[in-house]
């Protein structure tokens, strides 16, 4: 089922968390809103599932119009950050609770319900604890039943909000995965709020990022993260080095009218100056992050830049603390300095 | 397992504080039953009159504890859901029948419902007779019981995570089954202990229904005021008698309901 958001607006007082959005989501699309906390994202979430109502604006699926719909009669599955698990109940009994609170008519037999909730448990593989309560399982393993119970009533759409925000970081990383697969499986329309970018990225079909109750962008992972369309894009998909001015053929002019971002992967390092490294720097530090390396440069002036570079080319480079270096940046984008908001704070002036 | 510091001395002084307020008057009272001998306390427990007070002051806690489990829960769900001018004050109000002297209660009560009462005039025309009759009993009660169950709830309640409400709506459920079968299980261990504490309360309460049941005897006279009779005869003994009855049967009121709210949670976690 497809989704329109069609100039949607929400205030709380004299907060306005949505500013007339308007977003297409296709049938069967694994859509994630990315944003930073009271950015709005929640708030369309809530407003899609029918648990919050929009002051302005229409919410239609498959262009029926879902104004004045409830949430009990919407058919979507929602799955919420913390859960909410009804704690009382076995985790069999909380998958079937959609089934058994409809109507007589349209109840399945309870031998038919038994069924549905030991196919959903196994798809979760939590099979096994169908007699246990939630507060028997780990933060990961309530997840998965929250999703199972979801998926019980056949919703046509499927709604998580910051579904593994409370969660640690390796349980994230393979729910993500498998949140991932399951769409495969189920190909259940699905929306998902996070304020993790590499989350969003790597789980969706689309990311929309939204910014201020308004959608910044809209695209492919690939393609947000490749080209941005705003500062704020920029900067909320990963680290970004601000430099104040312009770059022209590699090396950096002052200009108070312009803003260049650069990615810490983007910035070249060279031991010796030449054209392609410009900029003399000074290492503060060198730390392994992971599968990279990070060097924390310095340059006149006090301004620091963050560098990632292979493990390899750390090697080659072998750089120490208070050694001179040279960079300059294979990739950067330049922006009107007046789009850039709030970049003050931590930018560096060429 | 390591012990908080402070745990000697603090159940020291708990074990002291119930020994001395609670467990020493009650076995005084046991121990001075004792020495009766089972056929005189036989003898006691079964004049009509204890038997007829008896059967009162249960049926008439039982029927106050059960009005104040539904409104109780009314009240609690009010003060907890809405938002309304004077709800603070209304929150205060619940508390009332606590601070206020149960002599002035009954008093005012009587008053009211007196046959020639604001409220017991109309009442009497209707051939209701509240005042100087069993039901007035329960008017003191339910006033005087009304905080346990409101005061038992009302933070459970407000406990409830609004997101399983939410859970539960977007499954499907309607508003009612919503709290039937979500809210509702939460909040069944504090209707139990309220209501259990309203009944206790309202089986050994004097100050309120003396002034409103007339005092009849057997037809509104209250178990606690056939003790407060033995005693003006000075048949300490007889008094002795009944508060003993009381107690154990008290006790075994408390029990009953605390194994059914275990028997409760475990049939709701098997």
């Amino acid at each position: 089922m497809s989704i329109s958001i069609d100039g949607v607006t929400k205030r709380f007082g004299s907060f306005t968390a949505l500013d007339k959005l308007s977003l297409e989501i296709g049938s069967g699309e694994l859509v994630a809103l990315l944003g930073p906390s009271g950015s709005g994202k929640t708030t369309l979430l809530r407003i899609i599932a029918g648990l919050e109502s929009a002051d302005d604006g229409r919410v239609l699926f498959t262009g029926r119009d879902q104004t004045g719909v409830g949430a009990k009669d919407r058919g979507v599955g929602f799955v919420f950050q913390h859960y909410a698990l009804f704690r009382h109940m076995t985790v069999a009994e909380n998958v079937a609770f959609g089934l058994t609170v409809r109507p007589k008519a349209q109840r399945p037999s309870p031998a038919a319900i038994q069924d549905r909730v030991t196919h959903l448990l196994k798809m979760v593989q939590l099979d096994w604890t169908a007699n246990r309560l939630p507060h028997q399982l780990s933060g990961g393993q309530r997840q998965r039943v929250a999703l199972a119970r979801a998926l019980a009533v056949e919703p046509k759409v499927l709604l998580l909000d910051e579904p593994f925000g409370a969660l640690d970081a390796k349980v994230r990383a393979e729910l993500r995965r498998w949140l991932r697969q399951l769409h495969d499986q189920t190909g259940v329309t699905t929306v998902f709020v996070t304020h993790d970018q590499e989350e969003a990225l790597e789980v969706a079909d689309r990311v929309v990022v939204i910014n201020q109750g308004r959608i910044e962008q809209a695209g492919p992972p690939d393609e947000v993260y490749a080209n941005p369309a705003t500062p704020f894009v920029h900067h909320f998909l990963g680290t970004v080095n601000v430099f104040h001015g312009r770059v022209h053929d590699g090396l950096a002019s002052v200009g108070e009218a312009d803003v260049t971002f650069v990615r810490p992967h983007d910035v070249a390092v060279s031991r010796a100056r030449d054209e392609a490294h410009p900029i003399a720097a000074t290492v503060k530090s060198v730390a392994v992050a992971g599968a990279l390396v990070r060097f924390e440069l310095e340059r006149e002036g006090g301004a620091r830049v963050e560098v990632l570079v292979t493990h390899q080319r750390s090697r080659e480079l072998a750089l120490q603390a208070g050694q001179q270096v040279f960079i300059g940046f294979s990739e950067y984008r330049t922006y009107a300095a007046s789009t850039v908001p709030g970049a003050a704070a931590e930018d560096y002036a060429i | 397992m390591r012990v908080l510091p402070g745990f000697g001395i603090s159940l020291g002084i708990t074990l002291l504080w119930l020994g001395l307020l609670v467990i020493l008057p009650l076995a005084a009272l046991a121990a001075k039953a004792a020495g009766m001998g089972w056929h005189d306390l036989w003898q006691v427990w079964s004049e009509p009159r204890v038997i007829a007070a008896l059967e009162l002051s249960f049926f008439t806690a039982a029927i106050a504890a059960v009005a104040n489990l539904f409104l109780g829960l009314l009240i609690a769900w009010v003060l907890v859901r809405y938002r309304f001018p004077g709800r603070k004050l209304a929150d205060a109000l619940v508390d009332l029948p606590f601070a206020l002297p149960t002599a002035v209660a009954g008093i005012a009560l009587t008053t009211l419902y007196a046959p020639t009462g604001w409220i017991g005039e109309p009442l009497s025309h209707l051939g209701i007779k509240v005042a100087f009759a069993p039901l007035g009993i329960v008017v003191a009660l339910v006033f005087v019981t009304l905080p346990f169950v409101v005061r038992t709830v009302q933070p459970v309640l407000e406990a409830v995570p609004h997101e399983v409400e939410e859970a539960s709506a977007s499954l499907g459920a309607s508003r009612l089954q919503t709290f039937r079968r979500v809210i509702l299980p939460e909040l069944i261990p504090a209707l139990a202990t309220g209501f259990a504490l309203a009944f206790a309360r309202g089986l050994g309460e004097y100050g309120s229904v003396v002034f409103i049941s007339g005092n009849l005897p057997m037809k509104t006279e209250i178990l606690p005021l056939v003790i407060i009779g033995k005693l003006d005869q000075y048949a300490v003994p007889a008094a002795t008698a009944i508060a003993v009855l009381m107690l154990i049967l008290s006790f075994i009121m408390l029990l009953a309901i605390n194994l059914l709210q275990r028997w409760a949670q475990r049939r709701a976690v098997a």
